[in-house]
């Protein structure tokens, strides 16, 4: 137990028993209509399709990363003795630079290489931070520390080497029976050092070399060539001394895209909870407009994902279903009832078709059974939207390869037409907004999806023979190339015999071609083909939400993403704050749209606000400057009436309405006096103020008991300054030289 | 001016008498002109562009040099049979010779052999400052004086040689104020000198204390290595006092020498001056104890006025001074000391010698020489500045011209004291004159600091100039040669002229402003520009200048 | 070696000043190198680099090691050579270098002088100026034969300490070093280098670029080389530095030839020094890339080896100037194109176009010397691009210009700006010399509420999203408010955030420069400004407002000076 009284501490470490209270606190709050035990239902279930989310992405970073770490690791290998016939003829030996260009802030590369570097081949490694390297003493002292501490802790007495003499280091180097091959040294964000003394740490290094053989492995985040920033940042009497070799990080909108399409797209991969248009169209918009890297990604997803299961009790069936016996349990009677109706309706739905008998009541005993059968159906469904996304993508890759236009612009392809027409940001990610449109494509035939597919079949249709069997090639190869389980599932195997009479067909049909039957046939058959691929593509991408009555628990469809919460504007919050002070209060919509003004009843008349609002609203009626005496005056109205009322509401809280009157009576009084500007504001009005102030202070006076102005004054100007000195510290408010007595307003135009 | 015939200033003897060894004044000549690289200043005209020696950079400079010498080389020896051979010792005796002269210059005795007539003030000033130690370390005295005198003057020979006379050879501790910077330091070096002079048993323990004190715990901070902070506080000057105090007992007198005086009144409270002035008072008093004296040294004159009051109390005000030898004749009575050494046990024949002393008292006598030595005189008589003149000739001695020679006397003057701004400036590499140009124009445009942005831009509009409108000479249009951004810019031309501070930021440099935006001026004056330009001989380059304005 | 360097040793040898200076303006190194083989001989000489011993600890350290020839070692804690501590102050340093001449003079060697090199004097002036004094001094202080040379390109009178306090030295310039020494510098690598390579050699029968054989054929090609380079540099090294990247690629054909031939069976023939039309013919191959080598190996654009690696000539370029040697099949090196990029231009481009290169290098290069693999356009977010580009507005154009710039009226209708003219109006009656334009001043800093406030035009003016935002979002006003105010949506935009989150990030890209210090809590006033090299570049923010299709030049207040 720690004695927080200790007064000879400086520093306390308090470690973390976990607490077992706050439990309940992390998953998402009971609501009745869950399960019995939902909430923790829901919160496992969260926890492992999150965790699958996750564990893919990095999974991919990790592919994503693989060959520039190695391309690193070669280099430090052969750094030192590549080319001799040119290093042995340089004036003098150089020291080796890698610098690693790292957009994404994920220090996953460099340990990964830092893993490689120690574990595979015995070099040492030793890390410098900028906050180590405040004078050339420090770095060196933490650079040879950090390579010697292996072999215990240098200590240095005064009759030896000083611990930051690079001497320390060769000796140390020297003394080791099997001495490393490498000795390399990580500079952490390379921008935050300090030039002036990195290159005087550089000069002592190189000034060393080969004898010590060290590298420099330099991790920069700057986007622009490594060389560049060292050639910004540093002189050439420094540059003289590298040999700088640069290495970028795969990073920016390509591998972001790819990183979405491989997880929500791509066939091999289910997520257990699929995203729809809203979230990708934000995560779209998002990306290309702040913040591309894997980081933001990743927090969207999770967010989504959270967001998902926080809201909906359903949430709970998105991998496992509760037995019958939890399911009958009366706690989970609602949930249950949801279900049912759910359930019943998509029944009612089917149900006139075909069989009358049924009941319309499912047995609970049986509700485990549909409700795995629907999450099966969602899946299968979910899966086809992909396919139909791979078809498409084939049917225009093969047509580009053909020479033809392709399915257009937006699919990209021709790199010239993608980069010609200014693109509004949402098609940075062409590839993905496909997919999105396909998503969202509905029986409405100008959608941009149904318009593709049209193209398509138009385009298909016009094939010449060769082309057809080539494409009926192609696109039974892929077929046969899907993952069994889709192929099983989406009784592909049909599909490819379909294919298969038709390239018999075509084949024959080209190989015996002199007549005009065979042209004839193949027309047809160009047009069956095209027909049917658009017939087929159309079923697949039958939207999401007719999938299955229970759809929104594993897709997340139309549900906006609350992006005010990962991204709010600071400036139009604090406004709003200002102006609606109550609205906060009130306001618990959790995706931040926010709430529409109540302003039905009297809450906004002014006298109700906070101090702070109140003397913000009479900012914003007045001119450029504000002389700050008017300004008191008219805060000092506005809190006369708001004693009075609060008086009136104590004694006689019988009869709102009336009180309701005088508030609307007098407020727009002070609307008028205060919308002159007060700068200009004359003696006469402000006369009119002070009278009725007066009898306002007489009328309070009568009314209860409370006489002294004087203390009331004084409670006012309280008020007045502490709420002035809130706006100046938010920055409302800027002072003059000039006349102390003015102030100038910082924010216009504010619409109330 | 090689021709031959007599001149006043020749001695007859030497023409009776051949100097049989010495290789032919042809041979000299020539050789010379082969083997050294400068040409004599009246070729300098010409050949200006090829030159690299940078001595001969800016002829205005030597232009009161230069007078038409009017020594004679030595007369042409008949060819004696035995010519290699004696080249061969010709060349050993040179090397002996001049080791021997070089050893002289570097050890150079301020007081002239010949001029013991006449009673120069050094010679008062020696004789006072060893009555005054005679005094402390016969009659037990506690003295103080001050040892003045500018640079070179021969202070500090002045009292090493009075040490040196003493009958008893007492405790000297040395102390200088460039090194013990302040009193701590100075305690540690007093109490190091007296445990080596004196058996430790004599010592009082502090003082041994303070003597192995200074093993204090290792402290990595670089900024803690130079000791400098809190130093008063470590050493109180109580405690100095007393330590100070206990030096007369040591059972030998103790002469302190306090070389760099002015330094050591910087020091807070003056209190190390303090305690021993205050010791050397009481000693005059207090019977018993052994004689200490002590001497400042300083080229400050007006060192007495730096002491506080109570400091100045305690100084027995005696101040002694040296003067340098102003007049030229001391200085060449000096200098033909130490260009003629005895080096017969050198086995080095008698001959050669004469013919050597012979050829100093040419050399010496000559009307350039004497001019040269006597500005110098005028300047500084620090015997150390004529002697480092006088290297380099010495130097260049060799059997293909055994002289000294006035030319190289004068070079080295050039180098060694009267140095042009940037000798090298006209040999910069073309980027470097291009970028010195264009700040040249910026200069006429009337601006005085730049940054590399505007350089660039003036180095690029001329560069477009000379190609739009090529200048045609002497047949050949010669544009000038393109040199791109890096060149110019990373590459030697900028950094390379900051690094040899020609071009001076104003402001340091810092992360957050581009090295191309920061503002420089440049230290070269516009005529040497001008100048450099002309000798570098690249056409374009003048072509440029002449468009900058110049 | 040049004559005042061997002066320099002689009078080492014989009995030198105690303090020495060397200017040597150009290439200080390459005289070092020179001249410390010399004393090694017959004294005890310790070379200090002046950077490397940044405190008088290390400096004492260094020295007395070095002149003791006592190489610490780990095991005994890397102890110094000096028993008692010598390295707390100059006194110590004193004693302990009497106790070791003491101690040298004892075992054995007559009297011994000692030296000490120092390089870069001019970083003890910042680091430890009260140590210059006793330096030049030592002779005298420690009454040895002692002599401190010091090496610098600057020259005395800059590190001269004040009041005259050092010894005045024995001044020693270092001529600027001419064609013949560099040749000659360069044969003695060469030498050193044939003798170092030839057991690779040998170990392959394969004859590398440094067999002695060749030296005739390097002479010449280092004389061309010299005579490309010498108008630009005259430092020895950067020449070898060139050297050493293009000489084995230059002669590489010849090797080819060589090796084909063994290859063919014929073993028995030796390799010759190439014929001279051989010679020639190379040369007009190579040339172009001489120049090339100085425009990118001169500035370190690259290093040495990706630079001889990249300007390896295609075979078809040397067949072209028929420089394929040995009986070589044509035919499959034919369909092979050279790469003609404008980084690793292959030396085969004819020099004309090679010239029109020169000539755009010359007259409108890239303001910043770098290329970028990845252009700021792709890997920067698109808010990001718009900061910088304010950003750049921000630091350019004068804060009373913002007004006439991006202000308008209520009704929302943009003001003509009319820059220029009165640009040229004030700038008429001009007394002294004109105002320097800021682009050669480089960015001056702004506030940020100036930079957001041009980030909100710009983004109002060209960001088409921002207006489709509009149309999306009006009918759910986030926060309950409503942009019936034209630019308030944008205004809403600008201020979230992710904006000041980018603002942060570029700002740890260096891309912006917070001048402020960033503890001040006063967020109003913080001052930011262009970071130095990309963002402060015309060309660079040209190409991004390219980009998002922004009129850079009619945002900034006097664009007669751009371009």
């Amino acid at each position: 137990m720690v004695n927080l009284d200790n007064s000879n501490e400086t520093v306390f470490y308090i470690p973390f028993e976990g607490s077992d209270e706050e439990q309940p606190e992390i998953g998402p709050e009971k609501s009745e209509l869950d399960a019995l035990d939902g909430q923790k239902m829901r919160w496992d279930a969260y926890k492992t399709s999150w965790v699958k989310c996750l564990n893919r992405v990095q999974a991919l970073v990790h592919t994503l990363y693989e060959p520039v770490v190695k391309e690193v690791v070669e280099k430090i290998e052969i750094a030192y003795d590549c080319d001799p016939e040119i290093l042995s003829a340089l004036p003098y030996p150089e020291l080796p630079v890698i610098a690693v260009t790292n957009p994404s802030t994920d220090s996953l590369f460099l340990s990964s290489v830092i893993s490689k570097l120690s574990d595979e081949n015995q070099h040492i490694v030793a890390h410098l931070y900028p906050s180590d390297c405040s004078n050339i003493s420090n770095a060196m002292k933490s650079i040879i520390s950090g390579f010697t501490s292996i072999s215990g802790a240098f200590k240095g007495s005064s009759r030896s080497l000083a611990s930051y003499d690079i001497g320390v280091l060769e000796s140390w180097y020297q003394a080791q029976d099997v001495p490393p091959s490498k000795l390399v040294l990580l500079l952490h964000d390379f921008e935050q050092f300090d030039p002036g003394v990195i290159q005087d740490v550089i000069h002592v290094c190189s000034l060393n070399v080969p004898r010590i053989p060290l590298i420099f492995l330099v991790s920069l985040s700057s986007s622009q060539s490594p060389s560049s920033y060292f050639h910004t940042a540093y002189p050439r009497s420094t540059l003289k001394q590298l040999q700088l070799k640069s290495v970028v990080v795969p990073g920016g909108p390509q591998v972001f895209e790819d990183i979405i399409l491989k997880t929500f797209v791509d066939l091999s991969f289910d997520p257990d909870v699929v995203l729809g248009p809203a979230t990708l169209e934000h995560l779209t918009e998002y990306a290309a407009r702040f913040n591309h890297s894997v980081d933001a990604l990743l927090n969207i997803f999770q967010l989504a994902h959270f967001k998902h299961f926080l809201l909906n009790p359903l949430t709970a069936l998105v991998q496992s279903t509760p037995s019958a016996i939890a399911l009958e349990d009366t706690a989970s009677s609602t949930f249950c009832d949801i279900l049912m109706t759910r359930l019943n309706d998509s029944m009612e739905l089917d149900s006139d078709t075909e069989n009358q008998n049924n009941t319309k009541t499912i047995p609970v005993l049986d509700m485990p059974k549909i409700i795995d059968g629907e999450r099966n159906k969602f899946r299968s469904r979910v899966r086809e939207m992909r396919l139909s996304y791979r078809l498409l993508r084939l049917i225009h890759e093969f047509l580009l390869a053909r020479g033809y236009k392709g399915l257009g612009p937006h699919w990209g392809g021709s790199p010239s037409t993608l980069n010609a027409t200014p693109l509004p940001t949402s098609t940075a990610y062409p590839r993905l907004q496909i997919f999105i449109d396909l998503l969202q494509r509905d029986s409405s035939e100008n959608s941009q999806a149904s318009k593709d597919i049209r193209y398509a079949r138009i385009l298909l249709a016009k094939l010449k023979p060769e082309e057809l069997r080539a494409f009926l090639d192609d696109l039974i190869q892929y077929l046969l190339g899907l993952p069994d389980e889709v192929f099983d599932e989406l009784d592909i195997s049909d599909v490819v015999g379909v294919l298969g009479k038709w390239l018999e067909e075509a084949d024959a049909a080209y190989t015996v071609d002199e007549d005009e039957s065979n042209d004839v046939a193949v027309k047809k058959l160009a047009e069956r083909l095209a027909k049917w691929i658009s017939e087929y593509l159309r079923t697949l991408t039958n939207s999401l939400e007719e999938a299955s009555p229970l759809w929104d628990v594993w897709y997340t469809g139309m549900a906006p993403f609350p992006s005010e919460t990962v991204n709010p504007s600071v400036r139009a919050s604090v406004l709003a704050g200002l102006l609606r002070p109550t609205e906060f209060t009130e306001a618990n919509d959790v995706d931040g749209t926010g709430s529409k003004p109540n302003a039905d009843e009297d809450d906004d008349s002014l006298w109700r606000l906070p101090d702070t609002s109140i003397l913000f609203h009479r900012y914003l009626e007045s001119g450029k400057m504000i002389n700050v005496y008017d300004w008191f005056e008219s805060f000092h109205a506005v809190l006369g009436l708001q004693r009075r009322e609060e008086a009136k509401e104590k004694e006689k809280k019988s009869s709102p309405n009336t009180r309701k009157g005088r508030g609307k009576s007098t407020s727009p009084k002070k609307r008028r006096t205060a919308l002159k500007s007060p700068v200009k504001l004359n003696s006469k009005g402000k006369a009119r103020e002070v009278t009725q102030e007066d009898e306002d202070a007489a009328e309070g006076s009568k009314d209860d008991g409370f006489a002294d102005d004087e203390k009331w004054k004084l409670v006012v100007q309280a008020r007045f300054i502490r709420a002035l000195h809130e706006l100046d510290f938010l920055g409302f408010v800027k002072h003059t030289r000039r006349k102390p007595d003015h102030v100038l307003r910082t924010v216009f135009e504010v619409s109330e | 001016m090689n021709e031959i015939p007599a001149t006043p200033s020749r001695k007859p003897r030497k023409k009776a008498e051949p100097k049989p060894i010495f290789p032919s004044a042809k041979t000299v000549q020539f050789e010379e002109a082969v083997s050294e690289p400068q040409p004599s200043p009246s070729k300098s005209a010409r050949t200006y562009g090829r030159q690299t020696r940078a001595t001969r950079s800016s002829p205005q400079k030597n232009t009161q040099l230069k007078t038409p010498s009017i020594t004679p080389p030595p007369v042409p020896p008949q060819h004696s049979p035995s010519r290699k051979a004696a080249k061969v010792n010709l060349a050993e005796h040179l090397t002996a010779l001049k080791s021997a002269i070089l050893h002289n210059l570097q050890h150079p005795s301020v007081n002239a052999p010949e001029d013991t007539e006449d009673f120069t003030t050094n010679d008062t000033a020696i004789e006072s400052l060893s009555n005054l130690l005679q005094g402390t370390v016969d009659r037990g005295e506690g003295n103080s004086c001050l040892l003045l005198g500018p640079r070179g003057s021969g202070k500090t020979q002045a009292i090493e040689s009075c040490i040196a006379k003493l009958s008893e050879a007492p405790i000297v501790v040395r102390l200088s104020g460039w090194v013990q910077t302040n009193d701590r330091l100075a305690m540690q070096e007093i109490s190091r000198q007296l445990s080596a002079q004196v058996s430790p048993t004599l010592l009082p323990e502090d003082v041994r204390g303070t003597a192995s004190n200074d093993l204090e715990e290792d402290d990595e901070n670089p900024f803690l290595d130079n000791p400098t902070q809190a130093i008063e506080l470590s050493v109180p000057t109580a405690h100095m006092h007393t330590l100070i105090a206990c030096i007369p007992t040591l059972g030998r007198p103790t002469i302190v020498i306090l070389d760099a005086f002015d330094l050591f009144t910087d020091h807070p409270r003056q209190s190390l001056l303090y305690s021993l002035l205050d010791t050397v008072q009481s000693a005059r008093t207090a019977g018993g104890h052994k004689g200490l004296a002590v001497v400042g040294v300083s080229t400050r004159m007006d060192s007495i006025v730096l002491m506080e009051k109570r400091v100045k109390s305690r100084f027995s005000g005696r101040m002694i001074r040296t003067s340098a030898s102003k007049e030229t004749v001391r200085c060449k009575n000096i200098l033909k000391a130490l260009l003629t050494p005895s080096i017969i046990e050198a086995g080095v024949d008698e001959e050669f010698i004469q013919n050597w002393n012979a050829g100093v008292d040419d050399f010496l006598a000559d009307v350039k020489t004497t001019r040269i030595l006597a500005e110098v005189c005028s300047i500084t008589g620090d015997i150390r500045t004529l002697s480092r003149l006088l290297i380099s000739p010495v130097l260049n001695i060799s059997p293909a011209s055994p002289w000294l020679t006035v030319d190289q006397l004068e070079l080295s003057v050039e180098t060694q004291r009267i140095r042009p701004e940037f000798p090298y400036l006209h040999t910069l590499t073309y980027p470097s004159l291009c970028l010195l140009l264009a700040f040249y124009q910026a200069e006429h445009d009337g601006y005085d600091s730049l940054t590399f942005e505007m350089l660039y831009d003036y180095v690029r509009t001329a560069i477009r100039v000379t190609h739009t409108a090529p200048v045609q000479v002497n047949g050949g249009s010669i544009g000038m040669v393109r040199c791109s951004r890096p060149v110019l810019w990373a590459a030697s031309a900028f950094e390379q002229l900051i690094s040899a501070q020609i071009f001076i930021p104003t402001a340091a440099s810092s992360i957050n402003i581009g090295k191309n935006f920061l503002k420089y001026r440049c230290s070269v004056n516009r005529e040497d520009v001008k100048k450099s330009v002309d000798n570098n001989g690249h056409s374009s380059l003048k072509q440029f200048l002449k468009r900058a304005g110049g | 070696m040049n004559s005042s360097l061997n002066q320099v040793v002689s009078l080492l040898e014989f009995s030198p000043p105690p303090f020495i200076f060397l200017n040597d303006p150009i290439a200080p190194k390459f005289t070092l190198q020179n001249l410390l083989p010399a004393l090694k001989s017959n004294t005890r000489l310790v070379h200090v680099d002046s950077i490397s011993c940044f405190g008088p600890r290390l400096l004492y350290d260094t020295i007395l090691n070095g002149l003791a020839q006592h190489t610490p070692s780990w095991d005994d804690g890397c102890k110094n050579w000096s028993q008692d501590i010598a390295n707390d102050s100059f006194d110590s340093f004193l004693h302990a270098l009497k106790a070791l001449h003491t101690s040298l003079s004892e075992n054995g060697s007559k009297h011994l002088r000692l030296i000490v090199v120092i390089e870069k004097p001019e970083r003890l002036r910042e680091r430890m100026p009260d140590v210059i004094v006793p330096l030049t001094r030592l002779a005298e202080l420690t009454k040895l034969d002692i002599c401190v040379i010091f090496v610098s390109e600057a020259r005395w009178q800059d590190i001269r300490p004040p009041l005259g306090a050092a010894m005045d030295p024995y001044y020693v310039d270092i001529p600027v070093p001419t064609k013949e020494v560099i040749i000659q510098h360069l044969m003695t690598v060469f030498a050193s280098c044939s003798t170092t390579s030839s057991d690779v050699a040998t170990a392959s029968n394969t004859p590398h670029p440094y067999d002695p054989i060749l030296i005739q054929a390097y002479r010449y090609f280092v004389q061309v080389l010299v005579d490309v380079c010498f108008l630009y540099t005259n430092d020895p090294h950067e020449i070898q530095y060139i050297t050493a990247a293009r000489w084995p690629g230059f002669i590489k054909p010849v090797l080819d030839g060589y090796r084909m031939n063994v290859n063919e069976g014929e073993e028995d023939t030796e390799l010759e020094p190439p014929a001279t039309e051989v010679l020639l013919r190379l040369t007009r191959h190579f040339k172009p890339s001489l120049s090339l080598a100085l425009e990118q190996l001169y500035p370190r654009l690259t290093n040495a080896v990706d630079w001889a690696r990249v300007n390896e000539s295609t075979a078809v370029a040397l067949a072209k100037d028929g420089l394929v040697f040995g009986e070589a099949e044509m035919e499959d090196i034919e369909e092979e194109e050279p790469v003609d990029d404008i980084f690793q231009s292959s030396p085969t481009r004819p020099r004309a176009s090679k010239r029109i290169q020169d000539q755009k290098a010359a007259l409108n290069p890239p303001s910043s010397d770098m290329r970028e693999t990845l252009p700021l356009s792709t890997s920067l977010p698109r808010l990001s691009q718009f900061i910088l580009i304010a950003a750049y507005i921000a630091s350019m154009n004068p804060v009373k210009s913002d007004l006439r710039m991006f202000g308008r009226g209520p009704d929302g209708k943009k003001r003509r700006r009319r820059a220029n003219r009165r640009q040229m109006a004030n700038a008429k009656p001009r007394s002294g010399p004109a105002k320097i334009p800021q682009r050669f001043l480089g960015p001056s800093p702004f506030p940020l509420e100036r930079l957001i406030a041009i980030l909100g035009a710009l983004v109002e003016e060209n960001d088409p999203i921002a207006g489709e935002l509009n149309q999306l979002e009006d009918e759910v006003p986030a926060d309950g408010l409503d942009f019936r105010i034209p630019g308030e949506r944008t205004d809403y935009e600008v201020t979230r955030v992710g904006v000041y989150a980018s603002i942060a990030q570029l700002t740890s890209l260096r891309l912006l420069v917070r001048t402020t210090a960033t503890d001040k809590l006063d967020g109003l006033s913080a001052m930011f400004k262009c970071g130095s090299g990309a963002a402060s570049s015309y060309e660079t923010i040209l190409g991004l407002a390219k980009g998002l299709d922004i009129q850079l030049p009619d945002l900034l207040w006097d664009n007669a000076a751009m371009s």
